[in-house]
This record gives structure tokens, sequence and C-alpha cells, in this order.
């Protein structure tokens, strides 16, 4: 806006002038000026411009004026001439580049985030280390810093060979299963060691993978996004889940077409598919919408998804009876209503097909290995992300703090941990079960093989125990076998567990069986109506939720706890996501998640603990009898007041679904019936992990709060693949680590049994001992305690911490691809990487770096918020509110044909106005005088700038200014790179004269043509100087002094119209209700400040306004006392300036003015020139008293004006 | 080269107290015929003029026109050191950049002298008219300060209305009103207490109360005052000094819209 350094060039022209000499006078004001002024200038924290700050701006803003007793003239712009369209042109390239901008520093942004966390997680790792270390090897304290950077590395040099081995048998395992069976179970020797190898190690492996799985497709599809739980996270949260899923619904359709073949052998089901995706899709992004306010389809909302799908199915019957007879299509309405009668007869459809396929599914074993080989296939694309891990598992390290920090509060308040599992759970199982429900077959075999992915560490847990179950005792080969084989098919079995589960429930207990089959029943139709209702029954009788929990033990929550296990796993990454975005709701996700946990424990524990442990402990073989009889015992107690509260949803649910039960326990009822006793102990595994972690967790904070000693250490995940490596050791771990926690023992007992029999519920008993020990002398075991965190809590941050990239990303870049978000990873892993690897190079402390870090976030914040406010224009609504807000005001306003301050300009000259309010100093170049600036802002004086003084102080015409936007640039021209305010007025010095310009071109090309010799420069310094900062640099663009520029400024298009303008009286009662409409003030809030201005105002108009004396005497400028003493004004400007003026000056003068001009310094001098000013002011004056002479009569012509003046 | 001297302190000392209220900063502009001050408060709505012709200095010598730049703030502390009776002498270089004060007690041989840094004050000048006043009062100085303590707690501003029947002040405030009408009067035993009220045409303005209030604080120089008036033209409150020097303030009246 502007010309370029224009007012640093006029500054000392200007005249401080109090605001309340400007009573009565009217100004015009540049309103765009305005406008664009609030709209770049009024900013959130986070540089989103405020709406309607214009408003508030205008509003603000006139107040003063009318207090002040200005009449004010508004001013808008009109149409751009062609020159100005020309340079905002360039504006606005400048403008889109910067909105690239934008996302580049977004990415930047997100990199030096991800740099400090990476630093954190470092620090912490570190940390941990040497709590390890300290508790074991106090001597290698000195070498783990240095390696640092691998871990593995660092382990390979800690410990002794068995560890190295058994770490490498980790590591080969975590990328090839089968040789850690071959090699490292047979060295163990004991039967049971290759099974729970395995079983954990596929368990990290399934985890690392599932992570990529988990980011691609799981998480969202269990979302309840109409939950209660949904909606009580925190806008931006949900905004990302829910642009994240978007972009996930999307990526499932990246599959391989082979893939697709897989899944959808049916052609039809694969269409379903697909229009379920665009069917979800469509709900996101309307969901989407709906969060970012861009709603007006709230109907679709509650609905949306169903609706749609039903329109879809009336339009699949439009078409079939176009088949009929293809002239039918206009008569749509008339479908509907067959459609209608039609609909039922599909759903039907569905459901035969649907069970038809459970049944293949039951009975067809192949499906579903092809599917979990597709899973397998996914594999390479995990592992892409694991990459990533390394800088997620960092971030992790966070997350893994806070949940410690909140177990504990847990443990304590048992009931009220009770509950709020109970809601999580009711939360979660609605979720995964509303999914499964709503969503087709083909969706359910898609799920499936997803889950199976997923759910790999739970499906082999599984697998394993009901491999148990199928073989209880056999030999630990066989069952090696059996692990890689049953893995798919427990996968395939982990989508079918539900059914399973279902038809053993119905088998075992009629009618636990038929209200599992409600709660979990595969039958789609119905399962929203039964969930909202189970979901309603679970939250109004709290007692209930407590038995639900108890139940999934019994056995015929089989169902919810399977989801537990996969929403373990699946809702914690949407949890993470949330961290990187805020960590107070994360702090709410680890909460649950900690609850969860928790939630286990008390299961275990107050549940099946005192009484199942004895059982178990005494015979390992009839675990499975004893645990029936106990389930059954349990759930008859427990049930009891649920059955009787759901009886009746159960009967109606029973009659429509009865059929699909039959069938489903007709086709597994043998293998079901069996499998019945699976379900308790599966669970245990699942529970084992988690409640691992959080004993885990508490010993960790009990040792640091011992133990402070901080040694540089081996990693925790050396001490991993010992757990992995050998299955004693571990057991013998998680005793110790139930020292810490009462709770905790019966998950570990649980554990053994699930893992491997026999052998090691011996250990467990003698470990119990131990762990009584332990808990007086919890010191000594702490070793132990630390290792078992590791492999499970780092696997899972690792997905997490991989999601929180991607969620990042998809914050800053909304519509970025997925491949973006990989590379951005990928980015942030280098970034991380970079991070160790200067903090290596340069020695400096973390603290230092992470400020580092701190600094460059910082200003890449700022320069984020900087390109946002850039990027932003001004609207024509945003002008149209603001007319609005004058004629409520009664204020007049005009919007010029072209440039407002071109408008502002003529408005002077004819006398309409007094003088100009604005911040553009284009207006000089247009022709305007008495210019006052700062109007607004409190910590200057109001200046005001008379033309006159331009031209008499610093020798500027307004042609010679208008040079100067040349070289300098303004919104007509681009002016001249690297030209500044001081040399743009020394090259006008240098070249006097109206073609001066000209002759500057000419001189430079002939300088830049090397036809002028340096020594014809010689005599002036100016010129020589340029010549050498300049020579490589400045290039005068083509047409350089632009006459169409002059032309421009000179002749600018403006209304000439004479007419006065007449002020009305403030619509006090219309200013409240639109302020109310439009930025949502109160009556108090606007009467706060219009008030006392009308009250002003009103008592103006009885006692008169008090006049000016300037307008009675000579000499209206306001002029007062300078306040500065003589040579601070003096030092104002550079030297350089200082002698480009006098230069000017002399040029103009003549030269015997210039000699006494250039005589610099004295005060003599300045007081000379300050009486030369004098003087001049009294040629300003009478040409000033012309101009009130023609006012008064203007004045007195507008007599119907309220606030005319008439003599 | 300017020197003069000042027989009383006193008059300076009570000049500078009676404008530092309106004006912060002002030339003091000396030539041959004495010295002149002419300011305008900040909000340009009253403006201070005062002279001091070369009689009342003893001796006077300017030599050159020289316009000082002061602080009246820092003005009035330097004369603060000086006692009333003190004779005063003030003097300045040609192109001055500070003003030398000496004060010189008579009843002791004390002699203090002070330096005042001068500023380099842009001030415009304004052409004053010679007008003829519709009215002109006046009246005792003490007489005028105290109508304007007393109406000033009526209100902001006071209407001063002239006619035949003598000059009415008014106010017309929240609280209620009040109004104080003067007539000619002679006193022949004290000339300073006389009323004396000129009048050609009916004049009525209405002013501000606050720079009436500060106007009377030159009460002090003079016992009686003058006050002009006439209609759309500001108030002229004159306090004569020592000869025909005078301190002259004008003040620009309330203009009524409707008007």
């Amino acid at each position: 806006m502007g010309v370029n350094g224009l007012w640093t060039v006029i500054q000392p022209c200007a005249r401080p002038t109090n605001l309340a000499t400007l009573n009565r006078k009217r100004l015009a004001v540049d309103a765009s000026i305005w406008i664009y002024q609030f709209l770049k200038a009024v900013r959130d924290k986070e540089g989103n411009a405020l709406r309607n700050s214009h408003v508030v701006g205008f509003f603000r803003r006139i107040c003063k004026l009318l207090w002040f007793g200005i009449q004010p003239v508004f001013v808008f712009d009109g149409g751009a001439p062609v020159l100005k369209r020309q340079t905002i042109l360039g504006r606005k390239r400048r403008r889109e580049g910067r909105r690239e901008d934008a996302a580049r520093t977004a990415g930047k942004l997100l990199a030096v985030q991800m740099l400090r966390i990476a630093e954190e997680e470092h620090d912490k790792r570190r940390r941990e280390k040497d709590l390890d270390i300290s508790a074991r090897e106090a001597e290698q304290e000195e070498e783990i810093p240095d390696t640092s950077q691998l871990v593995y590395v660092d382990e390979v040099r800690m410990t002794e060979k068995e560890r190295l081995q058994n770490r490498k048998f980790h590591k080969q395992d975590a990328y090839h299963l089968p040789e850690l069976n071959g090699g490292g179970i047979a060295a163990m020797g004991t039967p049971e060691d290759p099974r729970i190898m395995s079983v954990e190690e596929l368990e990290e492996y399934a985890r690392q993978f599932q992570d990529g799985e988990d980011i691609n497709l799981y998480d969202f599809s269990k979302i309840d996004f109409n939950g209660e739980f949904f909606k009580s996270l925190p806008p931006p949260d949900r905004y990302n889940i829910l642009n994240a899923a978007r972009l996930r619904s999307r990526l499932r359709m990246g599959l391989s077409k082979e893939q697709l073949d897989d899944m959808f052998p049916d052609r039809m089901a694969f269409s379903r598919f697909q229009i379920e995706r665009v069917k979800e899709r469509n709900h996101l992004t309307q969901r989407l919408m709906f969060e970012v306010g861009m709603t007006g389809t709230d109907l679709t909302l509650g609905i949306n998804a169903r609706v749609a799908g039903e329109r879809n199915r009336e339009y699949i019957l439009v078409k079939n009876d176009g088949v009929e007879g293809g002239w039918a299509l206009g008569v749509v309405s008339k479908e509907k209503d067959v459609g209608e009668a039609h609909k039922p007869i599909d759903v039907d459809a569905i459901q035969i097909q649907y069970q038809s396929k459970e049944e293949q599914d039951d009975e067809d074993d192949a499906d579903f290995e092809d599917v979990p080989i597709e899973g397998l296939n996914r594999l390479p694309k995990p592992t892409q992300f694991t990459t990533t891990s390394i800088q997620a598992a960092q971030d992790t390290a966070t997350r893994r703090q806070n949940i410690y920090d909140n177990h504990p509060a847990y443990e304590e308040g048992s009931l009220f941990v009770g509950d709020n599992v109970g809601d999580v759970n009711d939360l979660f199982e609605a979720q995964t079960e509303e999914r499964l429900h709503t969503e087709e077959e083909d969706e359910l075999n898609l799920a499936i093989a997803l889950s199976l992915q997923n759910q790999h560490g739970v499906g082999q847990e599984l697998e394993a125990e009901e491999e148990f179950e199928d073989t209880p005792m056999e030999e630990p080969r066989w069952k090696q076998k059996s692990v890689e084989g049953p893995k798919p098919i427990h996968a395939t079995g982990g989508s079918m567990i539900a059914h399973i589960v279902n038809n053993r429930a119905n088998a075992a207990v009629p009618k636990r069986q038929e209200r599992e089959a409600g709660a979990g029943s595969d039958s789609e139709e119905d399962m929203q109506a039964v969930m909202a209702k189970s979901r309603r029954t679970k939250k109004a009788q709290p007692a209930p939720v407590m038995e639900n929990k108890k139940n999934p033990f019994d056995g015929p929550l089989p169902f919810p706890k399977l989801d537990w296990g996969s929403s373990l796993f699946a809702k914690k990454t949407p949890q993470k996501k949330t961290e990187a975005m805020e960590e107070g709701g994360v702090e709410e996700y680890q909460d649950l998640d900690d609850e969860m946990a928790g939630g286990f424990e008390k299961e275990t524990g107050n549940g099946d603990g005192p009484k199942p442990l004895p059982p178990w402990l005494a015979d390992g073989g009839d675990i499975r009898e004893s645990l029936k009889k106990q389930q059954e015992a349990d759930r008859e107690i427990n049930a009891a007041d649920k059955l009787a509260a759901e009886e009746d949803e159960r009967l109606r649910r029973r009659e429509m679904q009865n059929r699909l039960i039959e069938i489903d326990s007709s086709s597994d009822d043998g293998s079901d019936i069996e499998i019945i006793e699976i379900p308790p102990s599966p669970k245990n595994p699942i529970n084992d992990g988690p409640t691992v972690i959080n004993d885990q967790v508490e010993v960790n904070t009990t040792e640091l709060a011992a133990s402070d000693v901080v040694q540089p250490s081996v990693s925790g995940t050396e001490q991993e693949p010992k757990e992995l490596g050998s299955p004693e050791p571990e057991f013998e771990e998680v005793l110790v680590s139930v020292v810490s926690s009462d709770m905790t023992q019966l998950p570990r007992r649980e554990k053994p049994v699930s893992a491997s029999p026999e052998p090691e519920f011996e250990d467990v008993t003698t470990a119990e001992a131990p762990v009584e020990n332990a808990r007086s002398s919890p010191l000594p075991s702490f070793d132990d305690v630390s290792k078992p965190e590791t492999p499970a809590v780092t696997n899972r941050e690792n997905d997490i911490g991989i999601e929180d990239d991607e969620f990042d990303d998809v914050e800053y870049d909304e519509f970025s691809d997925p491949g973006d978000e990989e590379l951005m990873a990928q980015m942030a892993e280098e970034a991380e990487e970079h991070a160790r690897f200067a903090s290596e190079l340069n020695n400096k402390s973390e603290a230092q770096n992470r400020e580092d870090y701190e600094n460059e976030l910082k200003a890449l914040r700022n320069q984020q918020k900087k390109d946002r406010r850039d990027a932003d224009e001004v609207t024509q609504v945003m002008i149209t509110e603001c007319q609005a807000l004058l004629r409520l005001f009664g204020i007049p306003y005009i919007t010029a044909p072209m440039e407002a301050e071109a408008q502002c300009a003529e408005l002077v000259n004819l006398g309409l106005v007094d003088g100009i309010v604005t911040d553009d100093s284009d207006t000089f170049l247009f022709g305007g005088t008495r210019v006052y600036k700062n109007m607004f802002n409190s910590n200057k004086f109001v200046e005001c700038y008379l033309g006159v003084d331009l031209e008499k102080e610093l020798s500027l015409s307004r042609e010679q200014l208008i040079s100067l936007a040349q070289l300098l640039g303004s919104d007509y021209t681009e002016g001249l790179p690297g030209v500044g305010p001081v040399t743009a007025v020394e090259i006008l010095s240098e070249f006097p004269g109206k073609s001066g310009l000209d002759n500057f071109r000419e001189w430079w090309q002939a300088v830049q043509s090397q036809s002028r010799p340096k020594a014809a420069d010689n005599s002036s310094s100016f010129r020589r100087k340029f010549r050498k900062s300049q020579a490589t640099k400045l290039f005068l663009p083509p047409g350089f002094p632009s006459s169409a520029v002059y032309d421009a400024y000179l002749n600018p298009e403006v209304d000439d119209s004479a007419e006065q303008f007449q002020w009305g009286v403030p619509d006090v009662e219309g200013l409240r209700q639109f302020l109310m409409a439009t930025i949502g003030w109160s009556k108090e809030r606007t009467d706060e400040v219009l008030v006392p201005v009308i009250k002003d105002m009103n008592t103006r108009d009885r006692e008169g306004t008090q006049s000016n004396i300037t307008r009675f005497f000579g000499g209206s400028v306001g002029v007062g006392a300078k306040d500065a003493s003589a040579p601070r004004q003096k030092a104002q400007g550079s030297k350089r300036m200082v002698a480009a003026v006098d230069r000017l000056r002399a040029n103009i003068a003549g030269v015997g003015a210039s000699v006494g001009n250039t005589e610099t310094g004295t005060g003599k001098r300045k007081r000379t020139t300050r009486r030369d000013v004098v003087v001049d002011d009294g040629d300003e004056n009478v040409e000033v008293e012309g101009d009130q002479v023609d006012d008064a009569p203007a004045r007195r012509g507008r007599g119907k004006g309220k606030r005319t003046k008439a003599k | 080269m300017l020197e003069a001297r000042l027989e009383q302190a006193a008059l300076l000392k009570k000049v500078v107290d009676a404008i530092k209220d309106l004006v912060q900063d002002c030339n003091f502009d000396c030539n041959d015929t004495g010295i002149a001050l002419q300011a305008m408060d900040n909000s340009h709505v009253a403006l201070v003029s005062m002279m001091l012709k070369a009689e009342a200095f003893s001796p006077f010598r300017c030599d050159r026109n020289i316009s000082l730049g002061v602080n009246l703030t820092s003005l009035t502390k330097v004369l603060r050191a000086a006692q009333n009776e003190d004779i005063l002498t003030v003097k300045a270089e040609d192109g001055p950049d500070v003003l030398n004060l000496v004060f010189e007690s008579s009843a002791n041989d004390r002699i203090s002298e002070y330096d005042l840094k001068l500023m380099d004050i842009d001030q415009e000048h304004l052409g004053i008219p010679d007008t003829e006043y519709a009215a002109t009062i006046a009246m005792p100085s003490v007489e005028f300060r105290r109508i304007v303590a007393d109406l000033t707690a009526m209100s902001e501003s006071v209407n001063i209305e002239a006619s035949k029947d003598g000059v009415k002040f008014s106010s017309n405030g929240d609280i209620g009103n009040g109004s104080v009408t003067l007539r000619s009067h002679t006193d022949l035993d004290k000339p300073e207490l006389n009323v004396d009220i000129e009048l050609t045409e009916p004049v009525s303005l209405t002013f501000s109360l606050k720079y009436l209030g500060n106007f009377c604080k030159a009460a002090a120089l003079s016992t009686q005052v003058k006050i002009c008036l006439s209609n759309e033209v500001p108030l002229l409150v004159e306090y004569t000094l020592a000869g025909s020097s005078y301190l002259r303030f004008y003040l620009a009246p309330k203009i009524g819209d409707d008007e």
C-alpha cells in the first residue's frame, strides 16, 4: 500500500497534531485501507483472521472520530486502474506463493516438532537406560551415551552372550518367525517355550505391521462418530479423526486387483463394498463439513449413512424396473412406493446371503487363509512405516510416562475404575458391534482380514489357547507347526470369533446366548436398534455394568472381550493421534487406556482372582472345567439382573434372529461347544499385556522416586529379547512386577496359564512367594521389572508415533496424499536423525538443542502466521458490512470510481473536506494535502502532513514524489529492487528536473554497457558509490520511467462532483441491533462506548461545540510547538538523506541558496531554516484562509444537515 | 544580543504563571519594541498574546530579532528561584542556544544566574484582526475570577449576554442553573472596582468555563480586566500590565449547530 518508504522520506515534515484541534473538521477517510488493516492486523494467537474484526474496528474508530467532533466522510475503493490491477496481480501471485509457503512452513513446523519430540524421547529413553543400568551394571555407564544412537549395538555391548543371542533371536524373530522357532526354541528345550516365544513375538510382529494397517484401515471404522465419547472430544481432534478417517476410507480402495479378487470373488459383493465405501466416505465428508461449520446438511448427519443406503437401494430397484421397461425412468416417485414394498424382500435376501457367507466362513478355511495372506502381502507397507518407528518410539516414550503417571490413581479407586472401565467397554463394544453389524458381509470379510492383521497378537494368543484346548498338553513341536498355519485361521477366526462366541453362548446357556446374540448379533438389520437399546440399558443400570465386566470372563462376554483386545490396540491409535494435537485431549485418552488396563486388573482381581486361582494352580488339566463352572456360577449370579433388564429386548430380538442363530449354531455346533471354554483363557493373555505394562509403569515410577541416579546404560530394548528368548525369566519378571501393585497378581498367574499350562504353573506358585518378598523389598526386583516394559510398550508406541505423524500431516495439509504422509514420516525421521547427529556433532547439551528447536519452532510459527495473514483478502461482504455500519452512524460515504486515495485528494482539492485520514502515502501522489496519519495510534502523535511542507522543506513536488514512487515501488509500479528511500532521494537529487529519471536511466545503461568510463563519474561521490554497490544488482526494467505511472497519478479517475456532504444522527437502536447481529455484542457492550459518544454529541448540540480559535484567526494548520529540542529534531534521518534533501533544495532554489543550506550542523542554520518555514507557513495560511472562505458559504448552503452551520 | 532588565521579577513570574497552564512551549519573540509572545493551547481553542513593551524594561536592548523557544515549565522552575522584588535581567546571544537569567536581590548583594536551554519551536503566528467589539466590559479582575469560579461549579460553559441591562453570566448545568448579572457601576473612591460596560449591540456567546478559569490566573497582574465580546468572534480577555504592555487571552466560542 502506498509508496514504499515514502513516509520515512517525508517524516521530517510531520506536524504533531492534537486530535482536539480537529473538532468539527470534515475529514475524508480512506476506508479501504482500514479494512485492509483490520484484516491484516487483527489476528488471534494462531494467526487466523478474526471474523468481523473489521466491524469492530470500524465501530471503535468511528466512535473515536465522533468523540472528537470530527465529521468523517468515508471513501471506499472502486475499481482498480489497469496499472494497479497489474501490480495487484503480482501481489496475488505473491500471495499464492505465500500459500505454498504456508504449506511448506507447516511441513517445517512439523519437522521441527518431530525433532523436539525425538529429542525428548531420546532423553527419556536414556533415562530409562540409566535406571536399568544403575540397577544392573554401574560400571558401564559411560559407554552408553556414546552409542546411544543404535539401541541394538548398545545392547550387544552391554549384555552377556546369552542376552546377545537372545536379542539376535529376537531380531530374527521379528522378521523371520520360522527361524526363531527352529533355533532358539529348540535350544531352550522346554516344550512350551516355543509357543510362548512365538506368541509373544508374533504379537509384537503383528503389532509392527498392525500399526501400518491400523493407520490405513482400522481405527476409524471402529469409531462411533455418533457416540458420546467421540462427541466429547475437542473439536480439533474430532476434525482430525474425521479427516483421517476420510482419507483412510479412500485408502481402502487402493488394494491391488488380486487382493480385491481374493476378497470379493463375487462381483456384486465388490460393487456393494465399493458403494459402502462411498457411503462411508460421504458420511465422513459430511461430518467433516459439519465439524468445520459448513453445514447445511445437518439433517443427514444423524442418520445419513442409513438414509443414503436406503436411497441407493431404491435406485437399484428403479434400475430393475428400468430393466423391465426401459422407459419407466421418469416415474421415480411411484417406484418409491414399490421400493418400500420391495425393500423387505431385499433385506431378506441380503440376510440370506449373509448367512450363507457366514457358513462359508465357518466351513471354508481357504477364504480365511487368503485373507491373512493379504495381510501378509501388506506387510511391506508397514515396513516402510516401521522405518518411522524409531522416531515414533521416542514419541511414545512421552506418552508412556503420562500413562505411568496416571496409572496409580486407577488402582486406588477400584470401584470408580470399575465404572469407568465399564463405560469404556460399553463404548468400545458398541462401536465394534455397530461396525460389525452395520457393514455387510463383504465388509465383514474385509474387516476380518484387516482385523487379522491388527489382532495378530490377540489372534495368535487365541490360537495358542485354542490349540491348548484342542491339544491341551501335546508336544511343543506339533504346536510350532500349528502356529504358523493356525494364524490365518485364527485371524479369520478372529472375525469369526464373534459368531462363534454367539454360537457358543447359545449352546451353553440358551438365555445367555440369545442375549449375546442380541448384543453381538451378526444380523445386521436390527443391530443398530439392538445396540442402542443395550447401550441404554447398560448405562441406565450401573450395577449391571459391573456384572457385565465380570461376565466376560464367565464366557458369554467373549465377544466384548475380543472387542477389547482389538479395541485396545485399535483404540489406542486414535488416542495417540490426539496426543500429537493436544496434550489435554491426549490425557483423556490415556486415561481411558489406563482405565481399560485398570479394568482388566480389576476384573481379574475382583471377579476371578481369588476363587479361580486355587483350582488352576491345583490342576492344570482341569482348568477348563473349573473355569466353566465358575463362569457359569458367576454368570448366574451376576447376570441375573441384567437378564431381567434385557429380557424384553431379547424376546423381541429372538423372534427376528432365531433363524440366524439356529443356522449359526447348527453349522458350528460341535466345534463351538468345545470352543466355549476358550474364551476365558484368550482374554487373559490380552489382559496380561496391559497389566504388565501398568505394573512396570508403577515400578518405574517408584524406581524413579527411589533412585534419581541417572546413568547412561543398556537400553530397555535389550532386555526384551531376553523375555522373548527365555520364557521362564519372563514369568519371574512378571511376578516381580506384581510387587509394586497388589492387584496384578492375578493376571500374572493367568498369563502363565495361557502361555504354558502345566510346567509354568508350578513356576508361578513358586514365584508368588518371591513376589511377597519382593513387596517387602522392592529394590532388588527392579531389574527384572524393567525388562518387560519395552516389548509391548515400545511396539505400541511405535504405532502411535506413526499415527501422530500422520495426523500432524493431516492437520497441516488436509488433502495431502497418503504418499505424502509417508514422505513426511520419512522427513520427520530424517529430522530426528539429524537431531541426534547434530547433538553428536556439536556436543551441545540436550537442553541447548531443545532450546534451539524451540526457537526454530517459534520462528516457523511466526512465519506461518504471517503467511496466513498475507493470504487473506478483503471481501465485498466486509465492505458492505462496513457501509451498513456507516449508514447507521449517519456518516456519509462514497465509493470512488477508482482509487479511494485519489478521491480523497480530490475531495480536499474541491474543498469538500478539510483533510484526509489515511496511512497510505499514495495520497500525496494524487495531490492530496493535509494528510493525517497515525490517527488511531495512541502511541504516536497524530501527524499532519501538508503538501506544501513537502515542497518547501524537502523540495519534493508532486512530480518528484511520483518519480520517487517509480524508484521505490508503489501500487502502480514495482520500483527498483535494492533502492531504498535514501538512495531514491539521492537519485532524484543527482538527476534533477522533470527528465531526471530518464537521465538516470541513460546514465545507468551507459554504465552497465561499459560505455561510460569510470572517470566520468569521479566528480560525484554518489555516482561512484552507486556504480560500485549496484553494478551487479540493479537492472532497470524495460520502459523504466513509465509515463503511464505519471499519468495514472496525475490524472486519476475521480468523482469531481462538488456536492456537499451531510451528516445525520446516529441510529442508536439500529446500531445495537446491527452489532448484535454481526458480532454478537450485547446491548450493554454496545452502549458502553456508544452512549457516551452520543451523549457528548447531544451536549454539543445543546451547548454548542467548542470552536477552534484558528477558525477566526489566520493559520488554521494544526501547528503547535514541536516538543523535541532542536538538536534531536535535526538528527532525524540519515546524513545521506539530509544531504540529498539539501541538494534537492539546492537544485530548485539555485546555487546561492544551496551554499547557504549545505553548511550543515550549526544551530544557527537550523534556526534560519526554521524561520524560513515560518514564513512559508504564512503563505500556507493564506491559502488555507482561502479554503475557509470557500467553505463558509458552502456550509451555509447545506442547511438541511442537522449539524450544518449557518451564520 | 538581547539584554532586558526588569525592576520587579514579579511581573515575569506572574505572566508565566498565568499562561503556563495553557501553553507548554512558546517562542518569545524579541525585537526592538519589546518582547512578544503568542501561543495557542494544544486544542487550539484559546490563544495567548503577551506584549512586554521596551518601556517596561530599564534598560532594554535588542539588536536583532530573536526568537527564544522556551519551555514554560522549565522557565517557571527557574523563576521560582527569584524573589518578587528581585531585579531580573534577561540576556541572550544572537542565535542563542540558552537564555541567561540573572536575579539580583536589592536587599542584599545576592546575585543568582541561570541558563535555560532553548528549544527550536516551529510555531505559527496567527494574524489577529483588529476587531471592533460589540461589547466591552471592564470590571475588577477579582470579580471576574469569582464569577467564573462560581459558575464553574454549575456547568462547563457559561453564556455571556451583554445587553442594555448589563452583562449576564449564566450557566445551565446538570444540577441546576445560575447566573450573575453586573451593571455599570462607578466607584469614585476605588476606581479599580468600577464596572464599565460599553455596548454597541447586544451580544450573546457561550464559552468554556475551563478556559476562562485559566485566564483568571492572570488576575494578580492587574486589578482591572477588560472583556470584549462580539458575535461569531472569539472573546478577548485583556489584562493591562505596566505601561502599555498587556496580556491578552482569546477564546473561541462554542457554536451551536443550529446557529
